[in-house]
């Protein structure tokens, strides 16, 4: 089935399987999109992208309810060469060890700032707590997104 | 990936919707947020049903009810602000931030995990469900539970109606699980309406048990026209304890849970003494 969508601010059409995961539909067309291949059940947070402005986990998203849509994924918001201010604040903060949770933890964070561009401490958390790392102890993450709001205030 | 899934539909009315899952039997289903459909992986699905050209992700009012489209996230739901925040408190313990962006709740209680908190939460507000079978059905949780067993007919969930509750009501739900994000293993919904400082109709409902969510008929007998005290709350969690219908399973022992029922008892009476 051909779908039409809006990634990263292009609009696509991809032949779809009508049984696939958006997950599944990136990383066929483009492997770098989406992190993850890891829970696939919505658990891990790690292939998380915005769904018209909202974090979903895309291995629990059907490409049938993606039409129409306007996708983001990581590479939406920014990349080596022209990180966004969250993700600056993110290795400017020491809170990235292995990097596999990070590019759905940092699409979260944006998903809540364009809702919320204050939230506290608790909403910070709260947000971060649809994302398992391993690796970190999420503290430098927090400091991080509360660095990511400052710099944005201060329009760094 | 739902290997075996030809074709997506997106029927324009409830009629259509109605005739596509006839035709389909067991190899066609409808898609809510599809987090279930996507984990269950069942291989007979062939044919997917989407609800999203239904407009049924509506949430009105009239002076009675809060009306909810049963296509609407459980995020959408957050922003009904009743029960003095207790009741988006309660939907924001539900699963993680970025699955209520996705999970339905038509097909939260379609679906109807005994364990579900959604089931406990709208058993213990009372809420009702409109189903469109060829005919519109309004049944209380409980009745639509039975429907869903007995009937063996395709329906669609179109809408949830919460009654509107004036400030004499005051709720309070907790889970317990053994990680923030766990489903849960027991979980209780309290709601109180109070005349003057006297409870005057209480609803005390224990999901997870591990059966589906029932009254704990005994503590809510106990607690009519008392002040709700510390003795009294005392009283009902050893009320609780005793008698509530809980048993074992692989994820926790019965005695247990006995014991977890009379604590979440406890806890949410004081939650709700504190609110008063
Ligand atoms: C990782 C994970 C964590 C979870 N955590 C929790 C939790 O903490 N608490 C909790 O309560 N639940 C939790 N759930 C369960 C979740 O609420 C259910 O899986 C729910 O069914 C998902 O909703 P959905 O809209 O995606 O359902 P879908 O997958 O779309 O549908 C589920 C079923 O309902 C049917 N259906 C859907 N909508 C309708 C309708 N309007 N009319 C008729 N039939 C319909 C579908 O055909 C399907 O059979 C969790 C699930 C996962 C995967
Ligand atoms: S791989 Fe999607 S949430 Fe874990
Ligand atoms: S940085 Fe390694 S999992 Fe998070």
């Amino acid at each position: 089935m051909i779908i039409n969508f809006i990634l990263n601010g292009e609009e696509v059409n991809y032949d779809a399987y009508p049984g696939e995961t958006l997950f599944e539909l990136l990383r066929r067309y483009h492997h770098y999109e989406v992190k993850g291949n890891n829970c696939k059940t919505g658990e891990c947070g790690a292939c998380t992208v915005l769904i018209d402005g909202k974090p979903i986990p895309s291995c629990t998203l059907l490409v049938g309810k993606v039409i129409g849509k306007r996708v983001t994924t990581i590479k939406g918001i920014g990349d080596i060469d022209n990180p966004d201010l969250i993700q600056k604040s993110f290795v400017e903060e020491g809170a990235i060890q292995c990097g596999y949770c990070i590019p759905g933890i940092i699409i979260s964070v944006e998903g809540l700032l364009r809702k919320n561009p204050n939230p506290t401490k608790d909403d910070i958390k709260e947000a971060l707590s649809s994302h398992i790392c391993r690796c970190t102890g999420y503290v430098q993450q927090i400091e991080a997104v509360e660095k990511a709001i400052q710099k944005i205030k201060e329009g760094k | 990936m739902l290997k075996n899934v030809k074709e997506c539909f997106y029927p324009e009315s409830l009629e259509e919707c109605l005739k596509l899952l006839s035709d389909f039997k067991e190899n066609g289903d409808i898609v809510g947020g599809g987090v279930d459909i996507v984990w269950r992986e069942r291989k007979e699905l062939e044919y997917l049903i989407y609800l999203d050209k239904l407009n049924l992700n509506y949430i009105k009012e009239d002076n009675n009810y809060i009306s909810i489209g049963a296509t609407n996230t459980l995020d959408e739901l957050e922003k009904i602000n009743i029960l003095n925040g207790s009741f988006r408190n309660a939907l924001k313990s539900v699963a993680t931030p970025i699955l209520r962006n996705v999970i339905t709740i038509g097909g939260t209680i379609v679906r109807g995990y005994s364990w579900s908190d959604i089931l406990t939460i709208f058993i213990t507000l009372e809420g009702k469900v409109k189903v469109f079978d060829g005919e519109e059905n309004i049944l209380s949780i409980d009745e639509f539970l039975q429907y869903k067993k007995n009937s063996k007919k395709k329906f669609v969930l179109t809408e949830i109606d919460l009654p509107k509750f004036d400030n004499s009501y005051h709720f309070s739900y907790i889970r317990f699980t053994r990680t923030g994000n766990d489903i849960p293993l027991i979980n209780e919904g309290v709601l109180v309406k109070l005349n003057g400082k006297k409870v005057e109709k209480v609803n005390i409902i224990l999901g997870g048990r591990p059966g589906f969510p029932v009254h704990l008929d005994e503590v809510e007998k106990f607690l009519l026209n008392k002040e709700l005290d510390e003795n009294v709350i005392n009283l009902s969690k050893e009320i609780a304890t005793k008698t509530s219908e809980v048993q074992d399973d692989m994820r926790l022992s019965m005695d247990y849970r006995k014991n977890l029922s009379g604590v979440l008892t406890k806890r949410n009476l004081i939650k709700i003494m504190e609110e008063i």
